[in-house]
């Protein structure tokens, strides 16, 4: 039996656009820190090594800053790491796995058997360009002779698996098939993947996992930051996901009931790591409107990110047009706004409400 | 609003005035300049602006000059639905005291009064158009006009809420205005806030745009890389291929090598033969020319020498030849000096014939001279003798003419003397003896004497004075002529003609002997044609006395000429045949000495000859005692046979040689040599370009291009909803502000439209059915137009101005009348305006006092007598 972290996606030195800039810097700090994280998970659940299936980080080309910062960390990681090169950092002639490693960190450099403990042995397969024309984990696993005895085969590898991917065009689509005759024929015991952000169990053998991504980098990810703690022997598999991130990206959507958005907005917790996107839409009065831009510009500087899809639609009632009080020329005026609804005369008419107000 | 009374007491110098208005119609308050009448439109100023307290220069101003009294102000006015009593009292004695009758009364003093008709007034008149529709008489009228035209548009601005909105609206649209300003520039476009927030947009993509084309290289090198490592593990089996390829050729073309050098010695050896060959047929050979080289040199002595004997009979007969010319020569230069010497003769003769016809000619013209000069000398010796000239003989003949008429007048004038002889005697009348026989009578002018008979009287009759005179220039008259005569050598008159025209005869003659003269002589004097005469002469005899031999005479001078020049032509041709003779020899001369060079020529190449017949024996001599000619031909029989031998074992080889076919072969060995080179080339360029490349993608990735890119990208983002945002705002700015601009001006159209109707309505009283105008926007008269002819209110005429303006304040004071309005004062206005429009201007005063109030203030009440309605008040 033995116990080790899945991992994988780490994507450090990952930027997100919608990020002010002392934002980035945090975000990027975060992706970092999450690798002393799983460290200390490491030494709490007594775990032997570490194996993280690629992606380790955003690009070949991440800042010099970033990628010494993040060896450092690895360094503090008190077992031994194995790091897959993934498609974002594929070990091709721009690789930067030739710089100097920790003493502890070592480089899957070579497709194939690994062995790394006494009775442990790693299949990698690593990638060595980012657009591989082979399967390059079915192709380490295929023809696999069994495992020797008492030792346990895990095999590492990066990309989508064919069972979950709609992308039958994909040549180094990843065969689940190829991986559970493997499992079935004992030539390995676990396949730790990569790629997938969400931790996902992959096909019914429980022995085929995406740790999914120890922080969060997008909206659409299912479950993400978790890593994997597995204990693992030929006949025994158990695998615990701890949640060890600290970012969140939140999406949500307002359809016509503007009061609610303040309150959501102050409900969320841990705001200054939660990255915000609102999808508005819907009639608003005029009040309204100036009600939620408030809300808005007050809640923002909180937030990571506040990002908002602005698709509300101001429709004056007759309490804002009597609230506005207007007369003679400029009663006309906004009735020939109205009339028009589009997006420059609705916005005029916001900017005569909050004209009209700070005028009165 | 409307004024009832007003009353003024110790007002300037105003004692006291109360003026009360009717209720209906035009008031003209009339009155002269000082009595104060625009006083009353002042004092209501002062009565609303200012508490009895003032010190306002305006309110010290109305102090009576001369009394120390406090000066009164009393006015009752109608204001909406309040009716009121108003009075103040300025300077002393201060007081205010307002008493409002309707609609309920009150009672109010001091502050509280002042306070309290300023918020009746607020609330019940429209103050600004009740200033604005005063027109007072200014300096200028027109200038005063014109500037109350604008506080009118301000008023009339304020006075529309109705239509225009109020003051928050007009905020509203400048805060519109101000939020567009922040977007855009005065014309309309997007001011460079805007401008730059895309640009800095489009500098953030472009950056974005450049580092993702940066990576996308990198992405590309370092996919080239690794395709040329897989190259690199190929090309390693691919040169150890070849490698074994070329030692294999190698092997093969070492055996085929032996082989070929095997040739190449065969080869050397029958070259070697061959040369040993050519040698001894050389030197064969070259025997064979040394004996040929005596042959030819012999035969050409012989050759020489024979040639050199052909030469003498030649030389002989040139010499020969030259010999007879000569004796020609001279025998033909001997005809020419004789020849020369019969030329010579015969010329002289034609010389001398010549002289001597000169001879002749010249001893005639001498003779014809000498007879000439003699005939002269004989001529002017005639001519000395008559002294009478044309001068002298017209000097006679005048003095002849003097004469005669001093004659005629003595006979005229004196008395004559009429002797009768009684018997006969002598009478001497004058001068002049008359024999007389007696009864004869003798008569002649008395002059001086008349004698009678010699002894018997003497009768002495004297003449008058007059008579003496002519007697006297009688006798003057005669002396001067007889002078003349005797100065002349002639008696008389007639003479002197006769020997006047001797002496013209004798010069005639004279000038046709000169002329003669002249002729014979030509360019010589008499002494010089003697002188050639002489010296002809003397020539001809020395050529008689010199002439040696006897000759006939030539006997003209053309057969002398013809045998000279018969001579001349003799001696021509004895000179031609003497100069062929000198030709001839001159050429036998060369004939002979070209032969003798010829000879010499010869004679040296026959010994040259000899010579080398001498040197080439002796060489062939030399080279045959060396080796004998024997030895010579059996070397080369010997050679001859060893190179056949040599040649045939070169072939033998090199035909071995062929069979193995090397140039195959070593095409082969190269191009192996070549692919193995290119390959290795290949595998070197690979490896060095995949270092390269891994060094660029080094040094690159220490860049962090990747994190420069994220971060360009989110900057980029950011830009854009800022420029996104910005053009969005710009956008409702731009849309509030123009919908709010337009539905003003068209509020203010339709503010416009009444008031424009109006004034054409009053207008067209004034100016005529066709009177129309154009308002701007600030209502004020913008154009005029009337007989189809528009004209900008400038540029109008001082009187329309005048009366547009009063037309305008009318118009206005109808408009609002409804509403409580206000009354129009006019003071002293319609000073530019004549009499025709002042009556139509009474008509509109009327019409308007149907709906206003309106006062007017004048000194010249003329001005308004058309006012139908007027009330006419008088002060002072």
């Amino acid at each position: 039996m033995v116990r080790f972290i899945h991992t994988a996606d780490l994507q450090l030195g990952m930027g997100r656009r919608f990020l002010t800039s002392e934002a980035q810097a945090r975000f990027t700090h975060a992706r970092i820190e999450a690798v002393r994280t799983l460290g200390c998970l490491a030494q709490a659940e007594a775990c032997e090594f570490m194996v993280v299936g690629g992606d380790v980080f955003e690009s070949n080309q991440v800042d010099r800053q970033t990628l010494v910062r993040a060896l450092e960390a690895f360094a503090d990681v008190p077992v031994p790491v194995y790091l897959l090169p993934g498609n974002h950092d594929p070990l091709d002639a721009a690789t930067l796995y030739r710089s100097p490693l920790p003493a502890n960190v070592t480089v899957l450099q070579t497709a194939g058997v690994h062995p790394v403990a006494p009775h442990v042995e790693l299949v990698a397969a690593p990638w060595t360009s980012k657009r591989p024309l082979t399967d390059l984990l079915g192709s380490a696993c295929r023809a696999l002779p069994p495992a020797p005895p008492r030792t346990v085969r895990i095999a590492v590898g990066h990309g989508a698996v064919d069972a979950l991917s709609p992308d039958r065009e994909n040549p180094a689509l990843i065969s689940l098939a190829v991986l559970e005759q493997a499992l079935a024929d004992g030539a390995v015991h676990y396949v730790a993947l990569g790629d997938r952000h969400s931790t996902t169990s992959v096909g019914s053998t429980g022995r085929v996992w995406y740790s999914g991504a120890p922080e969060a980098t997008d909206f659409d990810e299912v479950d993400p930051g978790n890593a994997l703690v597995v204990d693992l022997a030929a006949d025994h598999v158990s695998v615990t996901p701890h949640h060890v991130g600290r970012w969140r990206f939140v999406r949500k959507a307002f359809t016509g009931d503007p009061a609610a958005i303040p309150p959501w907005l102050a409900g969320l917790p841990q705001k200054a790591e939660t990255i915000v996107r609102l999808d508005l839409a819907g009639a608003v009065t005029l009040a309204e409107r100036a009600r939620v831009d408030a809300a808005l510009e007050e809640a923002a500087p909180s937030f990571a990110a506040l990002d908002v899809w602005d698709g509300l639609v101001v429709m004056p009632d007759a309490l804002d047009v009597s609230e506005l009080g207007l007369s003679g020329f400029a009663q006309q005026a906004l009735d020939e706004l109205q009339a028009a609804d589009d997006e420059p005369s609705r916005d005029a008419i916001s900017l005569l409400y909050r004209l009209s107000r700070g005028a009165a | 609003m409307r004024i009832h009374r007003i009353r003024l007491r110790n007002y300037r110098g105003v004692d006291e005035h109360e003026v009360v208005f009717p209720a209906a119609g035009v008031t003209v308050v009339q009155g002269d300049n000082e009595v104060g009448k625009s006083s009353l439109a002042e004092a209501l100023d002062l009565l609303f602006d200012y508490q009895d307290s003032s010190t306002h220069k305006a309110v010290k101003a109305t102090k009576p000059v001369h009394k120390d009294v406090g000066t009164e102000v009393e006015a009752e006015i109608e204001a909406g639905p309040y009716r009121f009593t108003y009075t103040k009292r300025f300077h002393r004695e201060k007081a205010t005291v307002l008493r409002v009758t309707a609609p309920r009364p009150e009672s109010h003093t001091g502050r509280e009064a002042h306070e309290r008709v300023l918020a009746i007034l607020d609330q019940a008149v429209d103050m600004p158009l009740w200033r604005a529709l005063r027109l007072h008489q200014g300096v200028r009228p027109d200038q005063a006009d014109l500037s109350e035209q604008t506080s009118l548009a301000a008023a009339l601005d304020t006075a529309s809420a109705g239509a225009l909105a109020g003051d928050r609206e007009a905020g509203l649209v400048e805060l519109a205005k101000a939020e567009y300003d922040r977007f855009f520039t005065a014309t309309g476009r997007p001011n460079a806030r805007l401008v730059d927030l895309g640009k800095a947009e489009a500098d953030v993509a472009d950056r974005a745009d450049s580092l993702r084309r940066r990576l996308a290289d990198m992405d590309q090198d370092a996919e080239h890389a690794a395709s040329l490592v897989t190259r690199i593990a190929e090309l390693l089996d691919e040169v150890d291929e070849q490698r074994q390829r070329v030692a294999d050729y190698d092997a093969k073309w070492r055996a085929v090598d032996t082989l070929l050098r095997d040739v190449e010695t065969a080869r050397a050896k029958a070259d070697a033969a061959d040369a040993e060959h050519r040698a001894a047929l050389e030197d064969l050979s070259r025997r064979q020319a040394m004996v040929e080289a005596v042959e030819r040199a012999e035969r050409r002595h012989r050759e020489l020498a024979a040639e050199h004997d052909r030469h003498r009979p030649a030389l002989d007969a040139a010499k020969a030849d030259l010999e007879t010319a000569e004796q020609r020569l001279t025998a033909a230069a001997a005809a020419a000096g004789s020849a020369d010497q019969a030329l010579r003769d015969s010329q002289a003769d034609f010389t001398y014939a010549r002289d001597s016809f000169d001879l002749a000619t010249m001893t005639e013209r001498l003779g014809r001279v000498l007879e000439a000069q003699a005939a002269l000398a004989r001529l002017d010796a005639a001519l000395d003798e008559i002294r009478v000239g044309p001068a002298e003989l017209e000097a006679i003949e005048d003095a002849h003419l003097a004469v005669v008429q001093a004659r005629a007048r003595v006979e005229v004038e004196s008395p004559v003397v009429e002797v009768e002889a009684l018997r006969a005697t002598r009478v001497r009348i004058g001068e002049t003896v008359h024999p007389l026989e007696a009864g004869q009578t003798a008569a002649g002018p008395v002059v001086t004497l008349v004698e009678a008979g010699e002894d018997l009287a003497r009768l002495a009759v004297r003449a008058g004075r007059e008579g003496a005179q002519s007697a006297a220039a009688l006798a003057q008259a005669e002396q001067a002529l007889a002078g003349l005569c005797a100065a002349a050598g002639v008696a008389d008159v007639a003479e002197a003609k006769a020997a006047a025209a001797g002496r013209r005869d004798a010069a005639r003659e004279r000038d046709t002997l000169v002329a003669r003269l002249h002729d014979d002589l030509r360019d010589l004097t008499p002494d010089r044609l003697a002188g050639k005469v002489d010296r002809l002469r003397a020539r001809l005899d020395q050529v008689r006395l010199t002439r040696p031999g006897p000759r006939a005479e030539p006997l003209d001078f053309d057969t002398a000429r013809r045998g000279a020049e018969e001579a001349e032509a003799r001696a021509g041709g004895a000179r031609d045949v003497m100069r062929e003779a000198e030709g001839e020899v001159a050429r036998k001369q060369q004939a002979l000495a070209r032969l003798q060079g010829q000879a010499e020529l010869a004679e040296r190449e026959v010994e040259l000859a000899r010579r080398q017949v001498e040197t080439a024996r002796a060489d062939l001599d030399a080279d045959r005692f060396k080796t004998p000619d024997g030895v010579l031909a059996g070397r080369v029989e010997e050679t001859a046979k060893r190179l056949s031998q040599a040649e045939a074992a070169a072939q033998q080889a090199e035909a071995a040689a062929d069979k193995a076919r090397p140039d195959d072969l070593r095409l082969a060995l190269d191009n192996a040599n070549k692919v193995l080179e290119k390959l290795v080339a290949e595998q070197q360029g690979a490896k060095d370009t995949c270092t390269a490349i891994r060094a660029k993608l080094a040094v690159l990735g220490e860049q962090g291009l990747h994190d420069r890119l994220a971060e360009a990208e989110a900057e980029a983002e950011q830009r854009g909803r800022e420029r996104k945002a910005a053009e969005r705002r710009a956008a409702a700015a731009k849309r509030l502000y123009e919908t709010l601009g337009r539905c003003r001006a068209e509020a203010r159209q339709a503010y416009v439209a009444p008031l424009q109707a109006k004034i054409e309505g009053f207008g067209r009283i004034v100016f005529g059915d066709d009177f129309s105008v154009e308002l701007a926007d600030d209502l004020r008269i913008r154009r005029r137009t009337t007989g189809g002819v528009t004209v900008d209110f400038d540029q109008l005429s001082m009187g329309a101005r005048e009366q547009l303006c009063v037309i305008s304040r009318l118009a206005c004071a109808a408009i609002v009348a409804a509403d409580g309005g206000v009354p129009v004062i006019l003071d002293d206005a319609l000073g530019w305006s004549d009499g025709r429009r002042l009556e139509k201007l009474g008509a509109v005063l009327a019409l308007a006092a149907q709906q206003a109030q309106v006062i007017v203030l004048t000194c010249l009440p003329e001005r308004y007598r058309h006012v139908g309605s007027a009330n006419v008040i008088r002060l002072g």
